[in-house]
């Protein structure tokens, strides 16, 4: 998320509700196959050389300017809403274990090099170069019938598994399998 | 009304009584928006361009908002 894009959106959540900017924690799931806000971004390199500016704008991945608008809008009228739909609830808050979605794509090898995904099946693989993160923390809600709100969901891995096509990425399917 | 004695005395000698309403003094309030980008627009994250071509899945702004009464906390979700 571009820093401005988080400044931008804590200051109209707080201009249209009075929730401060230290208590909004925004965070992406580092899609790769979402929305354009990212890597270079709009006029970064307009002081650069003609070569630096070609690769960038030309070769580069770049965020769309209309795009970054029209995300910190919806993220200002999503917390509006949610201020305005809250319900009293009982909250549930647990952990789960989860370690064979994920795996370290860093891999020390033989030649003393730890690589990022060098095949699998290398012969020149030794071990995995670091940990996974396989907690999956929970925070559930559910209104004073009983019936769940919502559910917040946090697990560390990369959203690289592109179905093909505009997509949420793997969050998708997580969400699809919690709604049912 | 008449009946009202009759069950109160009922409940205290065979049904357990009812337990009292559930109450909270938190509130949560949960919201999506939708963000999917638009046909031909640049699919961010790899090494060059690339655009998007097909649709898939919706992505979203999830919203999740806990107020205890003295202070409001949100979390944002990012597709």
């Amino acid at each position: 998320m571009p820093r401005q894009i988080v400044l931008d959106a804590r200051a109209q959540i707080e201009k249209a509700t009075g929730i401060t900017g230290d208590a909004v924690l925004i965070c992406a799931s580092h899609s790769h196959s979402s929305g354009p806000v990212g890597m270079v971004m709009p006029g970064e390199y307009d002081t650069a050389s003609d070569l630096v500016k070609k690769l960038a704008y030309e070769e580069s991945s770049c965020a769309d300017p209309g795009y970054l608008l029209r995300l910190t809008h919806e993220i200002v009228a999503g917390v509006v809403a949610a201020n305005q739909n809250k319900v009293p609830v009982q909250l549930g808050c647990g952990f789960g274990q989860e370690d064979k979605v994920s795996f370290n794509r860093r891999l020390r090898m033989k030649n003393g090099q730890s690589w990022s995904h060098p095949g699998a099946g290398n012969p020149d693989i030794l071990e995995y170069a670091g940990p996974i993160d396989p907690q999956v923390g929970v925070i559930g809600a559910w209104d004073l019938q009983g019936q769940l709100v919502g559910v917040v969901v946090n697990f560390a891995c990369h959203a690289t598994t592109n179905p093909g096509g505009i997509s949420a990425n793997w969050i998708q399917y997580l969400e699809k399998t919690i709604q049912g | 009304m008449r009946l009202l004695p009759l069950l109160a005395g009922l409940s205290s000698l065979t049904l357990h009584a009812l337990p009292p309403a559930p109450t909270s003094s938190i509130k949560a309030g949960l919201a999506e928006r939708d963000i999917t980008p638009g046909i031909g627009m640049e699919q961010p994250g790899g090494y060059g361009k690339s655009f998007h071509r097909t649709f898939h899945d919706a992505c979203k702004v999830r919203v999740a908002l806990f107020d205890d009464g003295k202070k409001t906390a949100v979390v944002i979700g990012l597709d």
